[in-house]
């Protein structure tokens, strides 16, 4: 069974937790934008704590992309 | 169809011109919009008198703010005219957001039943005001609403306040305690003073238009990020009383305001709405958001409400909402402090509770408007994404932010709000504003906010029976009152859960203190706190 990430978790810090994503963006480069990015994604997933639930995260975000030429091996 | 017939209100020589009798009104206030109105109100139901001048004669020009929340109706309620305004608004509660052409979301912002009042009603600003000046009639020896009296001068000296005023006769002088500046976002005040008004600009303008038209749009909010008819920018309607419609349309920061504002231009875009229906254009006005406040609300003798002491960017209702919240919290106090009943520093806990709700208010108004109008590069990128997984992913619904409505504020932790003394099973905690439930009052039904009254009060909720009993300054009770609760136990349910709780409540109807064993020392101690200025 797949573990579900549709529901919403964050309950009333939702907004300030996006607006602490977004503004830690702030002043950066597009390049460093990016760096900050994939960071965040591998101190999440480390966060996660779980390979299952890591794999379905990175399905569920590739999913609806419009370029999905180039499927993963 | 009628459209709103502007009358302009009389001018009269004032009496310290005629030689008449010289007012002796303790306050005076400067403005007669929605704040300054609600204040002169407020302050006459406490037997306060108060000058009211205002530099115009008319009520709002453009229907301006139109969403008045659930709390503001109750505090128009107790002022004694939220029952017309709700019968002429427009009752809402459910916002719809829009990506494209395809819904993503909706909310409903009351979806539990036993309230009197809706999450919202759309009505005019010039609605509101024409009301509260009907209301201000009802009290001829406490209300003297001056038009066409321009405020030129502000001095303070000692314990008195002496405003100057213009009139097409000359100028006068008034004495007061107290002068409430309510006077709006370019207060005329607030630069007498010299004070700045810290804040920011968003570099964005949005086209604001009432449209007249018969149409069937349901009475709800609806909002578009990305529409095809509006070129990939937000757009939100909103249905008035009247068949007019608020239509909101962002424009981008090089938008000529002059231009936009043009009937030739403004047409095209709202036929890229409303299709070929008949329409006619009511009012437009072309706005940037900014957010900005005073760092104090209390100068001395001069105190600020509204939108002179804050202002917010739209989309969250939370500009008039906020004002009006200002002197609900603000006039009781004032009024105990002129009638010797508390120290002067009660008027200091207005500017704590209430720059903490001003920046509540800002802090969401900024938030939404950032999600509205992203930076380019990474905050423009999450937005984008927002949108985008929200198709699919529940959880992304919630983080799109067109505008998170006012709700009132809590007053919790702050200096008037007493900590519970013991272990209060369930009910509000002390700061919390009184929830409205449905209740019988002599075998009638009834609304619990409607019996509370203006005054300190002692509200004890038992399983089915509710007893009230005003609160004098030093603690004693007056005449016991009871109201029993709804079949369904709802005022119960939502004030003593377990077992019975004991409320303090203040005049403004938020919860002081509260306790399982209330004794005259317990009222004691608390109303000393309070009206001592919790110092």
């Amino acid at each position: 069974m797949s573990p579900d990430f549709s529901t919403f978790r964050l309950g009333s810090g939702a907004d300030s937790v996006y607006e602490s994503l977004i503004s830690a963006h702030q002043g950066l480069s597009e390049a460093d934008s990016a760096r900050l990015n994939a960071r965040l994604v591998l101190i999440l997933l480390n966060a996660l704590g779980d390979e299952n639930a890591a794999q379905h995260v990175i399905a569920a975000a590739r999913q609806n992309l419009q370029n999905l030429d180039n499927k993963p091996a | 169809m009628p459209r709103y017939a502007y009358k302009s209100y009389p001018y009269t020589k004032p009496p310290e011109m005629t030689g008449g009798k010289v007012s002796d009104a303790p306050v005076v206030i400067v403005g007669a919009g929605p704040v300054g109105l609600a204040a002169a109100i407020d302050l006459a139901q406490h037997g306060i008198a108060s000058v009211v001048l205002d530099d115009n004669d008319v009520v709002s020009v453009g229907s301006r703010a139109i969403c008045w929340a659930k709390r503001t109706l109750e505090i128009f309620d107790r002022l004694g005219v939220g029952e017309r305004m709700v019968e002429k608004g427009v009752t809402w509660k459910v916002g719809r957001l829009f990506h494209g052409d395809r819904e993503v979301y909706a909310f409903d912002l009351l979806p539990e039943p036993g309230h009197k009042n809706p999450a919202f009603i759309n009505l005019q600003q010039y609605y509101v005001e024409e009301y509260l000046v009907d209301r201000c009639a009802d009290f001829p020896d406490l209300i003297d609403l001056r038009w066409k009296n321009r405020v030129i001068a502000v001095r303070q000296s000692g314990n008195t306040v002496v405003t100057f005023v213009d009139t097409s006769d000359g100028t006068y002088t008034i004495e007061a305690a107290y002068l409430l500046a309510c006077d709006g976002a370019k207060s005329s005040v607030r630069e007498m003073l010299g004070l700045e008004f810290a804040g920011r600009v968003f570099e964005e303008r949005f086209l604001i238009t009432d449209v007249e038209m018969k149409a069937d749009f349901p009475s709800e909010r609806w909002f578009w990020f990305e529409p095809q008819f509006h070129n990939g920018q937000s757009a939100l309607l909103h249905k008035q009383p009247d068949d007019i419609y608020r239509i909101d349309l962002q424009l981008g920061w090089n938008a000529d305001p002059e231009e936009e504002r043009k009937p030739e231009n403004v047409i095209p875009r709202i036929r890229a709405i409303v299709g070929d229906r008949e329409f006619e254009i009511d009012w437009v006005s072309v706005y940037t958001f900014q957010c900005r406040r005073l760092e104090r609300f209390v100068h001395d003798r001069v105190i600020f409400a509204g939108d002179s002491a804050h202002v917010v960017s739209p989309f969250g209702a939370r500009g008039g909402n906020g004002g009006i919240q200002d002197t609900d919290n603000l006039c009781w106090k004032l009024a105990m402090v002129l009638k010797g009943q508390a120290n002067q520093r009660l008027i200091e806990t207005y500017d704590e509770e209430r720059t903490v709700g001003a920046d509540e208010n800002i802090l969401n108004s900024t938030r939404a408007t950032r999600f509205m109008t992203p930076a380019d590069g990474a905050e423009r990128l999450f937005r984008d994404e927002t949108l985008a997984l929200a198709e699919t992913m529940p959880f992304a619904r919630r983080l799109i932010n067109s505008g998170r409505l006012s709700l009132p504020c809590s007053l919790a932790g702050m200096s008037l709000a007493i900590p519970d003394s013991e272990n209060v099973p369930g009910g509000l905690v002390p700061g919390a504003p009184c929830v409205d439930a449905p209740v019988l009052g002599n075998g009638k039904p009834a609304w619990l906010l409607d019996r509370l009254g203006g005054a300190f009060l002692q509200m004890t909720v038992s399983q089915d029976t509710i007893t009230l009993a005003n609160v004098a300054p030093d603690g004693s009770l007056g005449e016991m009152r009871s109201l029993a609760c709804d079949t369904n136990n709802t005022a119960a349910n939502r004030y003593a859960p377990d077992t019975p709780v004991t409320y303090l409540v203040r005049p403004d109807q938020h919860i002081a203190a509260r306790s399982n064993a209330a004794t005259q020392q317990w009222r004691i101690i608390a109303m000393q706190h309070i009206l001592g200025g919790a110092a």
